[in-house]
């Protein structure tokens, strides 16, 4: 029986779709030129079940798709259409001239990696949250964006949502209330249950996991990048990884931002809501006229801050002092640990 | 008459001297001998373990503070119980290592983090799989401090555990840690150079620097890679000839992480001292041509510069306002508006007037963020600009310095403004203070352009500005369409009880607009409506208007009124179904299946019915439709809720009706939505769905704490097969088992090991013979067999087709039972109870009858009621319920076998044990069981079920298994005991009487004998003279006694004393159970 390899397989998704030259916007739209399609171009990296929600994204087209599971990359490839390419490794979509947005829409272990390789090849970023999987992670990819001025979006939106999660009411009319001191001061915030965190949060691991044969279509070692070598087992792939610290953070990892960063709206500590509201073209927009998106790494670092400062606490089951300046916890080694993590070689920021 | 000797006297007697005796032994061995210390350890972990996972950080905290109370040697012991992935569960104890190592490495506890690091160094040498030893070293990545150097640089050379080393050394990073590192990159073998150059690059040793360098080269580009990376981290002068090749040919990336690295070397060398190579590095880099699509890299250079200059980059940010580069201008920008001083505003505003009108428009928005009011007279001028991109942006910076000040300058604007000004100027305008700049908005609108005209009705409706209604309604008509389209979005909000008569015509000149526009006019009629002063007269006039017309007009005021409300506004549509033009009928239906008010329930559900009757389905389903919203919107309890829904139930005929039902009731949390959900969960067109509701219905939400019950777990075991997600099907298998464990159920497997189960030995008779001793060994020898043959694996038991019975170690009597199965192929099986065969498990393809009967029934029924079972290879659920000798068992929620007695196959002649183990059968098949949860039903329980059973045939209790409520006679012969009547045989010598007399009648009763003992049952006796002569008495004797062999006929067992001789035989052995 003939059996396609993986590397077979991408060499003909690559060989049959057509190949066309796109020259991406940046390099046809300097001083006084307007290029014949203002649409930036993206990729998308990471293409499972989210993934295939940010094809869909409008405002921009579409060139190439790239995830380590040939099977998604197969189904990505059906749904996407002609005229776009499959790739397996993130960097060779990186090496594209011709496109400006990455979608990151991988496990969050990958995020700030492919996040800041981007910064360096002059991407623009979407990025999904959890935005970093460690505290250090963000801080890195907070200086490479701002170094490299490249345009960051984070993928949560829950501030502009019409009811807010369980509060039976939009975020806007609640930071008003905030904002006139209708609740009080300090105000007390808290998710929970009763806002929202309903069943769906409880992501949870396995704790015995005996290894198991890596399927033909996964490339595991890819997979895993920087995170530690260990056996594979499919739960912790796909479907079900945000029950492992090593590649997220359980229901808080998968939803905390989600909640977190309208908290942080309401409490102004983050970019105020612009009118009109986004919706997704507004992206390209901001890509288009270089101007911060309204979501972008500054008030993602901070709410992904709170989610790792959380998942750290969860850890090591005790309350941590955490300086936001200094970005360290406050006379706590071991809490100070937590804030990187290592990266398995070569895989490093 | 006569005495029945205490039934459980004497094993009770020996039981308590049997505790006592025990506790004596105990005492005695804890004097006496010591027990080795490291057992005593151990047995101390194995306890301490059963507390993780921990219920919550401090539950945590405390058990790790437990492990560390017992010293090294407890922490060694955890780590012994370390084991590679696969070959054993050792969850816990990586749980309790890490409790142990947050307890200890709690702020300000270095004793005891030293003491746990000697502890886990230790076990690190000694154990012997890479795994283990792997994670012990993450342990000191995260705890250990400058005594885990040495332990960690023996392991950088190996090839598995070189990189954690390296890595946990990184987190030390002490100068010994660097120097260990340095050793280890001199040694030959280089399998982990990478990782220790990546550590040593971090650590920033400059010490590294040469040997580094001779790896720069490397033909491992994993090497060669980390290298250029350290050297660059390092910032040594050395490796700048190295960093600063970038190299042309290779790849866009590679290109541009050389350059990055480039720049990360010169912020280092900043760092060191070294300004100037810094700034010539950067300035070189953004003097490079680096191609169009490098802006990043320049603007990294520039940022660098800025870093190093401070407020003196200024030159070099002016400068890069040359730049075609629109992103790099921006970063330039973003770097500027940090320098402060109103001569950096200057500097700013004249270069403003030099550059390209894009950098010109860029700098005016900066302006603006940088918020230095001495540039308004400078923004003000560019408000006329010639170039678009200049005005738009002066027109925020304006409003940003300027404040209300600039509302004139602004508001002379609105005249010429094309659509992309206009906009600009909205938002300026929507940023001031109210009064004064909707004023100027207002005056402006007559000469304002079309797109300004749009614009300010925009304002009006954003800022709900009622007294302006008059210019919105005339907009409303307006020649142009952004300026009619803008006006249909703000009349809602500006629109007064007054302008009711006007909207009402402008809903009757737009018929035939677009459906979007004419529902944002009758959001306007209706909000106009609402405001009206009398409520009730809130519809009147569009009531009234609606009767005059005809259609399309008829129909778009008939739309209108779902949005008002009240009930001359629903009697008026109740009257338009009624209207004899079909397309009049059906808009009423729709308006009204849409009404806001709980009110028109019950008209929805006499339409549904109506048109139920004359096949009108798609009234029906609309009807319903409306119906279950208002249900589901209104604040009824859940019971009420539910009556309401069932009232729609029969209504509702065709699938996509019932649908309609199904989502409904998924909305209601109560048990009997569950119910009703869960007949459709029989029919493949709704399970999917009705599974879903029965989630919804059954989990916890944000408001509800979720349902309970044994039913409820059952519905949504039946549910959870229906979801093609895998995540959420565990999920709801997890609340399922909560919920029966909250019933009182426990888990008889615990999805981990083989604990609480044993191999099987022989049969129950077989095994009654057997001496202790044997049956020991046979025990040992068949345990053996089921660890060999039977799995866990994921939470599932797995039988690999070639052993013996899986057994449970306790026996159990009276019970209910919930198991899932699954089978392949030709497989078979079965549960025994009570150590006896069986309810059937087997392929339903080769046995049409099904799973779930007696198979090893002879005189009762044997078969299934019906086939149950789901198809080969998927889960299937049993629900056993065994009480006394009946037994029932639903497959899958179907009932298979109804209260039938369960026959003892290994001795026929006897009636089924009264317990005895559950067994899981092997056959040659796999076979897969999990989610096994067992209820032990008490006697009392046991008792009142059997008797609900009796009562049902219309009979009635004379005992109640408590006391002896209902009887008279001798109070003291006579005691309850854990259910059963007894007779003490010292005390017992009078007779017991029910109060009550009874001439025809049926009367059921169990009996059980001691050897001898004689006893009778009088009827029709009366309360004085002898039973057995005044009434009559029914013998109960044990007649096998010796002392009975030459009995007169009429004596024997069963005989009316004296009157009519029994048949004999049917008497069981003493010490069962009679019927």
């Amino acid at each position: 029986m003939k059996v396609i390899t993986r590397r077979e397989f991408i060499r003909r998704a690559v060989v049959s779709s057509a190949a066309l030259t796109i020259v991406p916007r940046r390099v046809l739209g300097g001083q006084g030129y307007v290029p014949p399609s203002d649409e930036p171009t993206k990729a998308v990296i990471g293409v499972g079940g989210m993934g295939r929600v940010h094809l869909r994204y409008p405002g921009s087209r579409l060139l190439a798709v790239c995830d380590v599971d040939s099977e998604h990359l197969r189904t990505a490839l059906e749904i996407a259409g002609p005229g776009v390419r499959g790739y397996r490794d993130f960097r060779e979509v990186l090496d594209r001239p011709d496109i400006d947005i990455v979608h990151i829409v991988t496990p969050p272990h990958w995020h700030a990696l492919m996040s800041i390789a981007a910064t360096e090849a002059g991407k623009d970023i979407w990025c999904e949250k959890p935005m970093t999987r460690t505290i250090g992670e963000g801080i890195k990819v907070v200086e490479a964006v701002e170094k490299h001025s490249r345009i960051f979006r984070i993928n949560t939106w829950f501030r502009f949502q019409d009811v807010f999660y369980g509060l039976g009411t939009a975020v806007k009319p609640v930071k008003k209330a905030a904002a006139h001191g209708l609740f009080g001061w300090p105000l007390k915030v808290t998710v929970s249950g009763v806002t929202g965190f309903d069943w769906k949060f409880y992501w949870s691991g396995r704790t015995y996991l005996p290894p198991q044969l890596v399927p033909p279509e996964l490339d595991y070692d890819f997979w895993l990048g920087p995170a530690p070598l260990k056996p594979y087992h499919p739960h912790r792939v796909h479907g079900s990884f945000r029950g492992y610290w090593d590649y997220d953070g359980g229901g808080l990892g998968d939803m905390g931002m989600h909640y977190l960063d309208p908290v942080q709206f309401i409490l102004e500590k983050v970019a105020s809501l612009p009118d009109p509201e986004p919706h997704p073209e507004d992206f390209s927009e901001a890509v288009r006229k270089r101007k911060k998106f309204v979501l972008n790494e500054q008030n993602g670092h901070r709410s992904a801050t709170l989610v790792n400062l959380a998942k750290i606490a969860v850890r090591l089951g005790r309350r941590l002092r955490f300086d936001p300046g200094a970005q360290r916890f406050i006379g706590d080694d071991e809490a100070n640990r937590y804030i990187d993590e290592p990266m398995r070689t070569p895989w490093h920021l | 008459m006569k005495e029945q000797s205490l039934d459980n006297m004497k094993p009770t007697l020996t039981r308590k001297a049997f505790v006592v005796w025990l506790g004596i032994f105990a005492i005695a061995v804890c004097a006496a001998t010591a027990v080795p210390a490291g057992q005593r350890t151990s047995v101390r972990v194995s306890e301490i373990l059963l507390k993780f996972p921990a219920q919550s950080p401090a539950d945590k905290l405390s058990a790790g503070a437990e492990i560390f109370a017992l010293g090294e040697a407890g922490i060694e012991d955890v780590c012994r119980r370390l084991s590679p992935p696969g070959k054993a569960d050792d969850s816990l104890a990586r749980y309790a290592l890490e409790a142990a190592s947050d307890y200890a490495a709690r702020p300000g506890a270095e004793n005891d983090r030293r003491l746990y690091i000697k502890a886990v160094v230790k076990a690190l040498n000694k154990a012997a799989d890479t795994d283990v030893q792997a994670f012990l070293i993450r342990r000191l990545r995260i705890a250990g401090g400058a005594e885990s150097v040495k332990p960690l640089g023996r392991y950088l050379s190996d090839a598995k555990l070189g990189e954690p080393a390296a890595e946990a050394l990184l987190a030390v990073g002490t100068p010994d840690a660097e120097k260990e590192l340095l050793k280890a990159l001199g040694r030959k073998d280089r399998k982990n150079t990478a990782a220790i150059i990546e550590a040593l690059g971090e650590l920033r040793s400059r010490e590294a620097v040469a040997k580094i360098l001779s790896f720069a080269a490397s033909a491992d580009s994993r090497i060669r890679e980390m290298s250029l990376y350290a050297l660059a981290n390092i910032g040594d002068p050395r490796a700048e000839p190295v960093l600063s090749r970038i190299p042309v040919a290779s790849s866009p990336t590679e290109r541009a992480r050389a350059a990055s690295l480039y720049v990360l070397f010169a912020r280092r060398a900043a760092e060191l001292g070294r300004r100037d190579d810094a700034l010539r590095i950067s300035r070189s880099l953004l003097a490079k041509n680096l191609g169009a699509d490098e802006g990043q890299v320049r603007s990294a250079a520039l940022t660098l510069v800025a870093e190093i200059l401070g407020d003196k980059v200024l030159s070099d940010l002016l400068q890069a306002m040359d730049s075609p580069d629109a992103a790099f201008r921006e970063r330039a920008l973003e770097l500027a508006s940090a320098i402060p001083g109103e001569e950096v505003t200057a500097e700013l505003i004249g270069r403003a007037a030099e550059v390209s009108p894009e950098a010109r428009a860029q700098i005016i928005v900066m302006l603006g963020r940088r918020g230095d009011p001495s540039a308004l007279t400078f923004i003000k001028d560019r408000l006329r600009s010639e170039f678009s991109s200049v005005r738009i942006a002066s027109i925020g910076t304006a409003a940003r310095l300027g404040r209300s000040d600039v509302v004139a300058d602004l508001s002379a604007l609105w005249q010429s403004a094309d659509e992309q000004e206009a906009s600009a100027l909205k938002a300026a305008f929507l940023g001031f203070p109210e009064g004064e700049a909707l004023g100027a908005a207002v005056e402006a609108y007559p000469g304002a352009s079309v797109p300004a005209k749009a614009a300010i009705i925009d304002i009006l409706g954003e800022r709900v500005a009622r007294d302006h209604a008059g210019i919105v309604l005339a907009g409303a008509v307006h020649e142009d369409e952004a300026v009619r389209k803008s006006s249909l979005k703000a009349l809602a909000n500006v629109v007064r009880a007054q302008d009711l008569p006007q909207l009402i015509g402008l809903i009757l000149a737009s018929a035939g607009a677009d459906p979007a526009d004419m529902g944002l006019l009758q959001d306007a009629l209706a909000a106009s409506a609402r405001q009206t002063p009398e409520q009730a007269k809130r519809a009147d006039l569009v009531v009234d208007a609606m009767h005059k017309e005809k259609i399309p007009n008829r129909l778009d005021l008939l739309r209108s009124l779902a949005k008002i409300g009240g009930s001359r506004a629903r009697r008026a549509v109740l009257a338009e179904i009624q209207n004899p033009n079909p397309r009049v009928q059906a808009v009423a239906v729709y308006t009204l299946a849409g009404w806001p008010e709980f009110e028109a329930a019950s008209d929805l559900l006499n339409i549904a019915r109506k048109a139920g009757e004359s096949g009108n389905r798609n009234f029906v389903f609309r009807a319903i439709q409306g119906y279950v919203r208002l249900v589901g919107e209104s604040g009824f309890p859940p019971e009420k809720k539910l009556l309401l829904i069932k009232d729609a139930l029969d209504l509702a005929k065709e699938p996509a009706e019932k649908n309609l039902i199904i989502a409904g009731l998924g909305g209601i949390k109560a048990e009997e939505s569950l119910r009703m959900l869960a007949r459709f969960l029989d029919d493949p067109a709704f399970q999917a769905r009705a599974a879903q509701a029965v989630v919804k219905a059954a989990l916890p939400s944000a408001e509800n704490p979720g349902l309970s019950g044994v039913d409820c777990a059952w519905i949504l075991k039946r549910a959870g097969r229906f979801s093609d997600n895998e995540y959420e099907r565990e999920q709801v298998e997890k609340y399922a088992n909560r919920l029966l464990e909250a019933e009182g159920f426990k888990p008889l497997f615990n999805g981990k090991d083989l604990s609480g189960w044993k191999g099987l030995v022989k049969d129950p008779p077989a095994r009654a013979e057997m001496s202790p001793s044997t049956l020991r060994k046979e025990q040992a020898a068949a345990d053996d067999d089921i660890r060999r043959h039977w799995q866990v694996i994921e939470g599932t038991l797995v039988f690999d087709g070639q052993g013996h019975n899986l057994c449970t170690d306790k026996d159990y009597a009276d019970f209910e039972l919930f198991v899932d199965w699954k089978i392949e192929s030709e497989g078979d099986s079965g549960i025994y109870l009570r150590g006896s065969p069986q309810v059937q498990i087997w392929d339903p393809a080769q046995h049409p009858e099904g799973s779930g009967g007696l198979y090893n029934n002879k005189v009762g029924p044997s078969a299934p009621l019906r086939p149950a079972d789901h198809p080969v290879g998927e889960w299937n659920t049993f629900y056993i319920r065994m009480v006394g000798e009946r037994l029932t068992c639903y497959l899958n929620s179907v009932l298979v076998v109804d209260d039938i007695v369960m026959e003892n196959y290994w001795e026929r002649d006897k009636s089924i044990y009264s317990s005895g183990q559950i067994e899981l059968q092997s056959h040659s098949t796999p076979l897969y069981f999990k989610n096994i949860y067992i209820r032990e039903i008490p006697a009392g329980e046991a008792n009142r079920l059997l008797r609900e059973e009796e009562e049902a045939e219309g009979f009635v209790p004379l005992f109640n298994g408590s006391d002896l409520t209902g009887w008279v006679g001798d109070a003291k012969g006579y005691i309850v005991e854990d259910g059963k009547i007894v007779v003490d045989p010292e005390s017992g010598s009078g007779n017991l009487y029910t109060a009550s007399e009874y001439s025809d009648f049926v009367f059921r009763f169990e009996f059980k004998l001691t050897p001898g003992a004689n006893n009778g049952l009088g009827i029709r006796a009366p309360f004085d003279g002898d039973a057995a002569y005044a009434g009559l008495e029914i013998q109960i004797l044990d007649d096998t006694a010796p002392e009975y062999k030459d009995l007169k006929p009429y004596q024997y067992h069963g005989s009316v004393y004296g009157v009519v001789p029994a048949k004999r035989g049917f008497l069981k052995p003493v010490g069962e159970w009679n019927e």
